[in-house]
């Protein structure tokens, strides 16, 4: 299982409807070798789940992860250095030859991480491996804002994508219903509570919902209380210095 | 030649548009697809896109850096008639140009398949605008590449001595021609051969004669075979008998088949051809003439049908092709027979006719011949090789010039300086 957010132990896996939804959309990418996005706002928990998505298949996975604005050269050779493991070498189209011979050698899975800081080169050079009809890869853009707006506004690269996975913030009744089961300290909370901590520190989002839940278990730990309650919530609010 | 050109525009680069020409390609072998990546901004990149969809790889092209020649030379050896270029748009200007001009080279029949029209209109303008379904559904004949290689003239089943000779005589010049280079070529390849190898044992003579004279025209066959003769004598060896000892031709499985097309550079796709389907050692294989290695067969036996691009480039030279060429070796008269040749010599027939054909100067007493060496040597009497006069044994004209002697190397003033002698006599 991936890691939560901050390493937060004891917690379990909210089944999410997006969660549910990537899980499928990941293995329907790799059986039909297709290009699919998984997109929306930070902390959502898109990386989780395709992570935990892919945990469940068996074809090799390659991540990668492009800080700034990569170009086409980075690109090829970041993906080169994953499957080689060493820096590559030779004239571009050198590189991009031995990238189409690696990726017709068998089926994988390919994951870009802050897809949203692609260019639409990169993005067009990831479609030109892609449509070699050789190559047998599925490529899951895993990107946050401003992902879609790239690929949806060139028709060429929207049109690949089978499937999309477009995540959003929890709302008040996904929280009721999945977080008592998220963390033993909300076993017994009161609902009331949960909503507060939600409008207050986690707007929804999975990767606050972790943080507020590292630092609330290690209060009540503190306090020697099994279960939150308004107390430790305003404490931990104050601490994560969260604004409504 | 002018190229017809053919301008698809895709707006959005369809995928079954893509899918499309791939099965065309697929269909057809005289369509090939390629797919300019947008970084493919080099004339190189490009090139490799084209090389590579023949089947090309990086990994066997070296530290060359491929050119237009090489894509025009495979495209030829390929018998493709239409390029079909996926994503043109990332094509600049020069590659354009140079796309072109290899096309109205070769009266290729190029499709660009573009996103956007309006962007390549200048480029563009002149070529027709068609749709994807049209070029599917355009009629195409199969094409059987042109056999380049010509038949090989009939010639007379004439003694090795007088072989040239008697070809002079009986063929027009163009085959005469023919004939004549591939005789001195064999010639000159079993002579080096004989030149590096100071003490050969009997099988490795027969194994490299069997090289040098296997063939798969019985003309061509008698021609090596002759020439082979020549050398064998003038380095004073009994004729020996060439021996095909290679095993049969193996079958290519798609690996290998996959790895000769790999080669960009056409004597190494070719030597790895021949290395697969003969087995043969590497010092044989520099053996092997242009003449026994084209599309219809690697030293008499037939190569397999998607491999035979990698012998249609090698041209037809009669040398020895599958290594760089080296300078030739030239006999010395003084530096040879070498002494380790010397001692091989047990019979007296090589001996004397290897010595009667380094130059007229050489005579030899028939009184010192043993009688069953003279025999045979009356008989090349008969055949006006040799002539005896005053119970002196020496060459012919016809027997120097047939084994290419020091006055006779093949050459126009030469072929008329002996036909005239001979029409006089």
């Amino acid at each position: 299982m991936p890691c939560h957010h901050l390493g937060l132990t004891d917690a379990s896996v909210l089944h999410t409807r997006h969660l549910l939804l990537t899980d499928q959309a990941v293995g329907d990418l790799v059986e039909s070798e297709a290009m699919g996005a998984v997109v929306g706002p930070a902390g959502l928990g898109k990386t989780f789940a395709i992570a935990r998505a892919v945990e469940a298949r068996s074809e090799p996975v390659v991540s990668l992860t492009f800080e700034g604005r990569p170009t086409m050269r980075l690109v090829a050779d970041r993906l080169l250095h994953a499957f080689t493991g060493s820096p590559a070498r030779g004239t571009r189209f050198a590189m991009t030859d031995e990238l189409l011979n690696r990726l017709a050698e068998r089926r994988r899975l390919i994951v870009v991480g802050e897809a949203q800081n692609l260019t639409r080169d990169c993005f067009e050079y990831l479609r030109h491996l892609h449509d070699d009809p050789a190559t047998r890869f599925a490529l899951v853009f895993d990107g946050g804002d401003g992902c879609w707006e790239v690929l949806a506004r060139e028709l060429m690269l929207r049109s690949r994508i089978y499937r999309r996975v477009a995540f959003s913030a929890l709302t008040d009744a996904d929280v009721l219903k999945l977080i008592p089961a998220y963390h033993p300290i909300y076993a017994n909370a009161d609902p009331e509570l949960l909503v507060l901590i939600n409008d207050e520190a986690a707007h929804g989002r999975l990767r606050s919902w972790a943080a507020f839940t590292h630092t609330a278990a290690a209060i009540c730990e503190h306090a020697g209380t099994a279960g939150i309650n308004a107390k430790i919530a305003r404490g931990t609010i104050t601490q994560l210095g969260a604004t409504p | 030649m002018s190229a017809t050109i053919d301008v698809i525009v895709d707006r959005h680069d369809d995928f079954a548009t893509v899918r499309g020409m791939h099965r065309l390609a697929a269909a057809h072998a005289t369509v090939l697809v390629v797919t300019i990546a947008p970084d493919q901004r080099t004339a190189p990149a490009v090139v490799w896109a084209i090389l590579r969809a023949l089947g090309k790889r990086t990994d066997r092209l070296g530290s060359r850096t491929p050119t237009w020649p090489d894509a025009k030379r495979w495209l030829v050896a390929n018998c493709i008639r239409e390029l079909v270029v996926l994503r043109a748009q990332h094509l600049t200007d020069e590659t354009f140009d140079a796309l072109r001009t290899l096309a109205d080279g070769d009266d290729l029949h190029l499709t660009l398949v573009v996103n956007d029209g309006r962007h390549d209109a200048a480029r563009l303008l002149g070529s027709e605008i068609t749709t994807a379904e049209a070029v599917f559904d355009r009629s195409r004949r199969v094409a059987r590449p042109a056999n380049a290689t010509p038949r090989w003239p009939a010639v007379p089943r004439s003694h090795a001595l007088r072989l040239r000779f008697d070809c002079l005589r009986a063929l027009e010049p163009a085959p005469f021609q023919r004939v004549d280079q591939l005789l001195n070529a064999t010639c000159r390849s079993a002579e080096a051969w004989f030149s590096a190898h100071a003490r050969p044992t009997q099988p490795a003579i027969e194994r490299a004669l069997g090289v040098l004279t296997a063939a798969s025209n019985p003309d061509q066959a008698h021609i090596r075979r002759c020439a082979t003769q020549i050398a064998s004598w003038r380095f004073g060896l009994a004729d020996p008998e060439p021996i095909s000892t290679m095993p049969p031709t193996k079958s290519l499985k798609v690996d290998g088949i996959r790895d000769v097309r790999a080669h960009t550079d056409a004597v190494t796709g070719a030597r790895r051809l021949a290395e697969l389907l003969t087995g043969l050692e590497p010092e044989l294989l520099d053996l092997v003439g242009g003449d026994q290695l084209t599309e219809a067969g690697v030293l008499g036996d037939e190569i397999p049908e998607s491999t035979r691009p990698a012998a249609r480039t090698l041209g037809q030279p009669h040398g020895p092709v599958l290594r760089r060429p080296r300078p030739a070796r030239r006999r010395q008269s003084s530096a040879t027979p070498e002494a380790g040749q010397r001692a091989r010599r047990t019979d007296a027939f090589p001996l004397i006719v290897g010595h009667l054909l380094e130059g007229r100067a050489n005579c030899v007493n028939t009184d010192e011949i043993p009688d069953r060496a003279l025999t045979a040597l009356e008989d090349l009497v008969a055949q006006r090789i040799l002539e005896i006069r005053r119970g002196v044994l020496r060459a012919s004209h016809v027997a120097l010039y047939s084994t290419f002697g020091s006055r006779w190397t093949p050459s126009l003033s030469t072929d008329i300086q002996m036909s005239r002698a001979t029409d006089t006599a």
